[in-house]
């Protein structure tokens, strides 16, 4: 049995509870939902917070609703309520189809949208118990100076392997944050960082209330590759969602520390974005399968996803 | 016998303990808490090649709550192994010693009052390591220079073969050149002259990973050292006769002193037949400290401290007349065994008997070696050493096929034995089905229209196999006996071990049939090792056709006596005297009869207090014995020579499968595995195991291995170790092609393994077909097959 290491414990019912709590805790905390992704982390002994601060109780998170000319879906509002809501099925089909796609059932009715964007970033060499890597020395990512995977890197190319980002970057959501000083708007974009050690550009004190999708009726798909037909993280996904103008997003998601998202207006546009996506995606052998097959996916993911909804 | 005349065989009765398991009541050692108990855990080596300086365990000894600390020196060279004989002496401690060999070794192990206690206690031991070079590759570890592994290893006791009096010479060092660690050679027929004969040779090289067993429940234990000198376990396991052997010889206690007790086991699939270093540590442990002692490994321990199934690298060579008729075949096999050697001999020596009786090969050699590298070590999985041969030797049939243009299902029909075969070891084939295998599975997958009209990106596979039912291994027998209650109720006492196959039921089910008394009035007592009598366990398919035949023994023993009771006290000629429905009943006159209570009271009241006791024996292998320097056909690991096994199941399965051509992802439309069990004595149960047993084999095509970073396992979780789900699970038929086989318990023989072997081959072949071009190692990953298909792509252009 892997055991949990000791730690203070707080389950506030309030969001102002959980900021001041955050406050508190002096950067020790980590928050606690779904848990689907820290309580394995922490029995790896790749997370010891000294706090866990469980959001679980906290009302007035949990919601899907129309706020002006966005839809708002509360953090905590499990991936299963996103993948059965219709109103997400006829508008957003690429935000159902992921969340249909991610993990199993089980573990969609325990995770919450909100913890499944802010999952860390995986790799082979990094997600193994504290036995297991003492048989190497410390990666980047667990405070090394060497990568373990690549001889000489520099950066951490740990995996983002969230299955709603891609969708939700494809919708061009944003994020809204609340921190002690006040509620602030941030596209989701910019939540990424880009660097596998410390892939989310958010503060130890900051939550994420919620999620805004511009309301305009999509057509998309989201298109996952993975080992088995459950389960499984995605070896590679790709959301793609186009409005009523022909504008839209493809987004490829496990390609990386962060999730790649190309913008068109043409189908023109689109039709270049295979090229580049082929280009732009630099996988190291830190997953399943071989480093060149996968960017050998890229494209014929990204020409098939293209060609099923805009060609 | 007339086939449709049962009873209670040929049925799909309900599961006796299935209400126990699905309801969580049915005990696994996991559940089991004794009154001041201690937990164990075992400290592991990061290191895949190292010497053990020093280690200090000081600081861990005073860490409150720990209790006991100890480490391979403490514990000295007790050594242990599957296969311990005066050629192969076991090479294996319970904990590292001097040197570590692979990453996970044990080095420490502790006993604290709280798993938390003892874990903690680990981390404060402090080992010195001095790093050796480590070898990975079996071939890179052959060659001249390679890091040496073992040292000569001297035996330091008698060798188990001894203990078990096999006929053998006395026990010797064992030296290993070039890391071999044992050596298989087989030879029939003139290999040279088979060749000369061919008109068309072929050499090809197949790859075979580790898979793993993946039991849902993990490896755990308990013993409880009594202060009467009595050791009580509770173990995860296969059947208890080896387990209490071998926890017996190293703790240097009585045999007698030893009690297993019946668990339920939750998966084992041949990984856990031997004796796990942690087992002996608990009952060591709970010696020292006199308090009982729990471990449970955690599924990464399981993965990289127990072993997992066999590694091997085939060379096929083989040489067909025009007409595709096999005149030679030439094996060469290296096993990468890894830091022990285990069973390595006898899979090795399985690799060509088990697949023996499919076809007939007039001129063969079979040698392999087994090879140490810096490895965990590996073990027997479901066909220990079949299905990589299997899917070497059917994979190489499909090309030869391309090459002469020939029918994939012909060739394979024209190379079958026959039923009455004698085999060159002397074993008779006096049940096969393996033609009728063959035909029902090509009908039901409509096998030649599908191949006489491709679809596009389809493909179709064939695959065979074949298996032992049991072979001469310790204990050499099973026994059974059966007690008649007061209240008319049957109690049959058998070693057999339920982990999941059913095995209560099928038994109980013999009885019933044997005394045609209802099923709920069999009541099974299975699994201890202080009630029950020997018993073979549950591994090598032994399980119903060995034990199955001493439970129907039993059981007919039993009916003799109660007949004659019965005509004493109805004063009725026993003739005239018939078992129905738990009555014993005059067959010219219902209204006479006496019920199974009645002939209990008999027992007592006028027969002088007979409890009515009946026992079932039999050998595995009859024919076989030794007895003080008197011997008979014993079987020999390393020339082939000898009996090996009373009958074989046979198995063929066909697959149907798609394949992305961009990606390689491979659709898996439908599998047929018909399998010739002999009489299914519970029709659900070899279903289950059929099916079951196909799914294994898409794995093994699929998606599993055991990957490997330097020696460590790269995947030891079942996140990155993948199985099928439910939803990669396609339409599986299972066929039952029943071929009676006349020495089994009811004609019933082994089956499942078998199913195992020939769905790789199948899914295998089918990939291979829809690609058209080969793949030499297993899994068929998609890069793997995508990999096949440009090559295909090239050859095209």
């Amino acid at each position: 049995m892997n055991l949990l290491p000791d730690f203070e414990y707080r389950r506030p019912k309030s969001l102002s509870g959980v900021l001041s709590a955050l406050e508190e805790s002096q950067g020790k905390a980590v928050l606690l939902a779904g848990g689907t992704d820290l309580i394995p982390r922490m029995k790896l002994g790749l997370e010891q917070p000294g706090w866990i601060i469980d959001i679980k109780d906290v009302e007035n998170l949990r919601f899907i609703t129309i706020e002006g000319e966005n839809l708002t879906i509360g953090t905590l509002t499990s991936v299963h309520t996103v993948a059965k809501n219709t109103l997400i099925k006829t508008y957003f089909p690429t935000l159902h189809e992921a969340a249909v796609a991610t993990a199993s059932e089980i573990i969609q009715i325990r995770g919450t949208i909100g913890g499944n964007l802010l999952q860390e970033t995986r790799c082979n060499r990094y997600n193994k118990s504290e036995t297991w890597r003492h048989a190497f020395p410390p990666c980047l990512k667990t405070g090394g100076k060497a990568c373990n995977v690549i001889k000489g890197a520099r950066t951490c190319r740990s995996v983002y392997c969230g299955d709603l980002a891609p969708a939700l970057l494809s919708l061009d959501a944003s994020v809204v944050v609340a921190t002690t000083q006040g509620e602030r708007e941030i596209p989701l974009n910019e939540i990424f960082t880009g660097n596998g050690t410390s892939p989310f550009s958010l503060n130890k004190t900051d939550l994420v209330k919620m999620l805004k999708i511009p309301l305009r009726k999509t057509r998309g798909r989201y298109k996952k590759f993975r080992l088995r037909e459950t389960i499984d993280y995605p070896i590679l996904g790709i959301a793609l969602s186009v409005d009523d103008a022909g504008r839209g997003y493809l987004v490829l998601g496990a390609c990386g520390p962060r999730p790649l998202k190309y913008g068109f207006s043409t189908p023109e546009e689109a039709a270049d974005i295979p090229r580049k996506a082929f280009e732009d995606m630099k996988p190291i052998d830190n997953m399943p399968l071989p480093p060149r097959y996968r960017k050998h996916l890229v494209r014929v993911f990204a020409e098939r996803v293209l060609g099923e909804i805009i060609f | 016998m007339n086939m449709n005349n049962f009873h209670y065989i040929r049925k799909s009765p309900r599961r006796t303990d299935g209400e126990l398991i699905v309801t969580g009541r049915a005990r696994y050692t996991v559940d089991i808490d004794l009154p001041g108990m201690l937990y164990a855990k075992i400290l592991k080596s990061p290191h895949a090649h190292a010497r053990i300086r020093s280690i200090n365990t000081g600081k861990a000894e005073e860490l409150e709550g720990a209790k006991a600390v100890v480490t391979g020196r403490d514990i000295g060279n007790r050594r242990f192994s599957f296969i311990d004989t005066p050629a192969y002496p076991a090479d294996q401690t319970p904990l590292a010693v001097d040197k570590v060999r692979f990453i996970g070794e044990g080095v420490a192990a502790v006993a604290a009052e709280s798993e938390k206690a003892a874990e903690k206690a680990l981390s404060l031991i402090e080992v010195d390591y001095e790093e050796l070079p480590a070898v990975f590759d079996p071939e890179e570890a052959m060659k001249e220079g390679a890091p040496i592994i073992h040292e000569e290893i001297t035996p330091n006791t008698t060798t188990a073969w001894e203990d078990f009096g096999i006929p053998r010479a006395k026990s010797r060092p064992y030296k290993a050149h070039h890391n071999i660690s044992n050596r298989v050679f087989i030879e029939h027929g003139d290999i040279d002259k088979g060749f000369r004969e061919a008109d068309y040779v072929r050499e090809d090289r197949f790859v075979i990973p580790s898979t793993a067993h993946a039991a849902l429940e993990p490896h755990a234990a308990v013993a409880d050292f009594q202060p009467t000198g009595k050791l009580d376990v509770w173990l995860s396991h296969m059947g208890f006769e080896h387990k209490r052997f071998w926890l017996a010889k190293l703790l240097g206690i009585p045999l007698s002193n030893v009690r297993i007790h019946k668990t339920y086991v939750g998966g084992a699939f041949g990984g856990k037949i031997s004796l796990f270093a942690y087992e002996f540590l608990a009952a060591y442990l709970s010696m020292l400290t006199r308090r009982p002692v729990k471990t449970i490994l955690t599924r990464e321990e399981v993965f990289t401290t127990c072993p997992s199934a066999r590694r091997m690298i085939v060379t096929l060579k083989t040489g067909v007349k025009k007409d595709g008729k096999i005149t030679a075949q030439h094996v060469r096999i290296i096993d990468d065994v890894g830091a022990y050697r285990r069973s390595s001999p006898t899979a090795l020596y399985l690799t060509h008997v088990f697949r023996n009786p499919i076809y007939d090969i007039p001129n063969i050699r079979h040698e392999g070696y087994g090879v140490y590298t810096n490895k965990i070590f590996t073990t027997a999985k479901r066909g220990h050493g079949l299905q990589q041969m299997i899917f070497a030797v059917e994979s190489q049939l499909d090309m030869i096929c391309d090459a002469l243009e020939l029918d994939r299902l012909e060739i394979r029909l024209k190379n079958l034995r026959k039923k009455g075969d004698v085999l060159p070891n002397g074993d008779t084939l006096r049940s096969y089905a393996l033609p009728a295998c063959l035909k029902t599975a090509a009908e039901r997958i409509d096998w030649r229209r599908k191949t006489s009209h491709k679809k596009p990106n389809r493909g179709l596979g064939i695959g065979t196999a074949s298996m032992f039912s049991g072979a001469h291994n310790f204990p050499f027998a099973s026994a059974a006996t059966v007690r008649l209650n007061h209240d008319g109720r049957v109690i049959l006492y058998t070693g057999q071990t339920e982990f999941g196959i059913g095995v209560e039921t099928v038994m109980a089910q013999i009885v019933a049939e044997v005394l045609r008394c209802p099923l709920k009035d069999i009541i099974v007592n299975a699994g201890d090792s202080e009630i029950s009598p020997h018993d073979i366990g549950n591994w090598l398919s032994a399980g119903m056709f060995v034990s199955g035949e001493a439970v129907k023994r039993a059981a007919v023993d039993l009916k003799t006596q109660m007949l004659r009771y019965a005509s004493e006290g109805l004063g009725i000629p026993d003739s005239d005297l018939e078992f129905e429905n738990g009555w014993i009943i005059s067959k010219s006159d219902d209204s006479r009869k006496c019920s199974f209570s009645d002939i209990s009271r008999y027992g007592i009241q006028m027969a002088g207090g007979d409890p009515l006791i009946g026992k079932g024996f039999t050998k595995c292998v009859p024919e076989v014995y030794f007895w003080k320097g008197r011997y008979n056909k014993t079987a020999s690991l390393t020339s082939g020579k000898g009996r090996f096994t009373e009958a074989y199941g046979l198995a063929a399965a066909m697959a149907e499968v798609e394949v992305d051509q961009e990606t390689g992802k491979v659709r898996v439309i439908h599998l047929v595995v018909a399998d010739d069990c002999g009489t299914p004595i519970n029709i659900k149960s070899v279903e289950g195991q059929i099916v079951s047993q196909a799914v294994m084999g898409i794995g093994d095509v699929l998606f599993e291995e055991v990957r490997f970073e330097k020696g460590a396992v790269l995947n030891p979780n079942f996140l990155e170790y993948p199985i099928p789900t439910a939803s990669d699970i396609p339409k599986i038929d299972s066929i039952i092609v029943d071929s009676y086989e006349p020495n089994g318990p009811f004609g019933a023989k082994e089956v499942g393994e078998t199913s195992r072997a020939a769905a790789i081959a199948a899914v295998a072949n089918a990939v291979c077909d829809a690609v058209g071009g080969r793949i030499f190692s297993l899994p068929f990953t998609t890069d793997r097959i995508k990999k096949a298909l440009v090559a295909r792509e090239k050859r095209k252009s």
